[in-house]
């Protein structure tokens, strides 16, 4: 289980953006997000993952707390994949950096053979954001986080990229977190959804 | 939003285009340039440097194109073996500096101690002229060749280093490195992944800059005595040397092999700028 037990964060000396925290996401459960653009969902995300300290609080992964040198189990698919793939890369080093286990996967996410040889300035927002998320699905990922994961795209594309991750994520019983402002995608795909402004006691500028 | 930032850096544009022929050009220029003089030497024939009593002091001509000296021994020959040995030794040196910038640049990475390090050793070596600290290494190792060859492999890698520090500091932030943590890889990996592959256009480009400085200080420190014997063949013992002729109206003896040496160091400038150029403009 993932357990985010009271978290509390802000940038800098800036208004608290969520204080006591708490959220769970049981193994093999999709559950969806919405909250307003600046509530903090990113922020909180990237906590999740491991790339932020909480200022308060823990992240509790399945009992566990630290994997310095370990792959993460948590992985986070960002919503700008531009920014988390190295553009001096061919896709096919990018699928080296982490342990792929299932090359079936990789055409179900609508990835080409071709695209392998690519640079990353060679392919559009769309192509690169199916690579970021065959990468986060690493063998070792036991919880992913979608933060806007399909925003920029297409509506036949998000069905497609979707059904692929529902499906790996079914088989291999991980648990996922989607956040997006789009209400509507998380009824179709969610098992619950939540408002990241009933989690906190202060979220935002209305409080 | 996220689409016009990744269309920004998709295709060169036409004056980009243009701008890599040209930059392509001068670099292969340059390089057969270099050629030239690298294989001109090799085919040198010894007799010309052999000590011809008769032929001495001749102005340039087109049996000597550059004199001959108090010797007689043909100027041309000798300032083509003086090249050639700066070359080797400027490429000695230039290489260790690299090599020192480029550890000193990943240590940088590693912690916020050893970083504090690394500064700290820079900016002690930067204080000082460098000139300074070139002669009292060479001096310190007992001169000669290899007081000359360490002295100027130990002392060009500051500023280098400075510039590498920033671009790896820089990577390191990238949300791209961060990914590549999460995902396990440990410091090595990314060193090597990550940084080396945006390091390697700045170690080239740096690499042959520092080539003409190595070449000029090692001229001279060896013009200024704490250099070459003066039995080597450099351009800093032909220059020292035939400073005592000048004055006797032996111009050549020192305008040709100085005039060459500019000409070196001036194409290895251009070859380290169109090579820069060329990084810049590029997209991938
Ligand atoms: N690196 C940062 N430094 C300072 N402020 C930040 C940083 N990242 C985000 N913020 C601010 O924190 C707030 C929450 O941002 P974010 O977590 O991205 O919210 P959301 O994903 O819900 O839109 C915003 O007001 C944003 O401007
Ligand atoms: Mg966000």
């Amino acid at each position: 289980m993932l357990e985010v037990k009271g978290i509390s964060f802000r940038y800098r000396k800036g208004q608290w953006l969520f204080k006591d925290l708490h959220l769970t996401v049981k193994p093999g459960e999709v559950v969806g997000l919405f909250g307003y653009s600046g509530a903090g969902k990113s922020t909180m995300a990237q906590i999740m993952a491991g790339y932020k300290e909480p200022l308060e609080g823990e992240i509790i992964v399945d009992g566990r707390t630290d994997y310095d040198s370990n792959a993460h189990p948590v992985q986070l698919v960002w919503q700008h994949p531009e920014k988390v793939i190295n553009p001096k890369w061919r896709m096919k080093k990018l699928m080296t950096e982490a342990t792929v286990s299932d090359p079936a996967f990789l055409t179900a996410l609508g990835i080409k053979e071709e695209w392998l040889n690519r640079y990353p300035s060679e392919l559009s927002g769309g192509e690169l954001q199916r690579f970021a998320i065959a990468r986060a699905l690493a063998s070792s990922t036991k919880y992913l986080i979608a933060d806007e994961m399909t925003t920029m795209l297409d509506a036949i594309t998000q069905a497609q990229i979707w059904h692929a991750v529902l499906k790996l994520a079914a088989q291999r019983n991980i648990g996922i977190l989607a956040i997006s402002h789009d209400a509507h995608l998380l009824r179709r795909i969610s098992d619950r959804t939540i408002d990241f402004s009933g989690l906190t006691s202060c979220s935002g500028p209305f409080d | 939003m996220s689409m016009q930032r990744i269309d920004a850096y998709a295709t060169p544009t036409k004056s980009n285009r243009s701008e890599r022929q040209r930059a392509w050009t001068r670099i292969i220029l340059a390089l057969l340039l270099l050629a030239g003089i690298v294989v001109w030497a090799l085919l040198i024939n010894a007799d010309n440097l052999k000590v011809n009593l008769e032929g001495r002091n001749t102005a340039p001509s087109l049996a000597h194109l550059f004199g001959t000296d108090w010797l007689g021994r043909d100027m041309f020959a000798r300032t083509l073996k003086g090249l050639t040995l700066s070359l080797a030794v400027g490429m000695l040196a230039a290489l260790s500096s690299t090599g020192i910038a480029l550890f000193f640049s990943l240590l940088s990475s590693w912690n916020k101690w050893l970083d504090d390090m690394v500064t700290w050793v820079t900016d002690l070596f930067l204080s000082i002229p460098h000139i300074v600290t070139l002669i009292l290494l060479s001096v310190a190792v007992g001169g000669g060749f290899k007081g000359v060859v360490v002295g100027l492999a130990l002392t060009h890698w500051p500023r280098f280093t400075r510039l590498l520090r920033a671009e790896v500091l820089q990577v390191k932030e990238a949300e791209y490195v961060g990914v590549s943590r999460q995902l396990g890889r440990s410091r090595l990996w990314i060193a090597r992944h990550h940084f080396l592959p945006h390091l390697f256009p700045h170690l080239l480009v740096g690499f042959l800059l520092l080539l003409p400085h190595a070449i000029l200080h090692e001229a001279a420190i060896t013009f200024l005595g704490f250099g070459f014997s003066t039995d080597t063949p450099a351009i800093g013992v032909i220059l020292s040397e035939s400073m005592s002729y000048l004055s006797t109206g032996l111009w050549w003896l020192a305008f040709f092999p100085g005039l060459a040496l500019v000409i070196m160091v001036s194409i290895f400038e251009l070859l380290g700028r169109s090579i820069r150029r060329l990084a810049e403009t590029s997209s991938g």
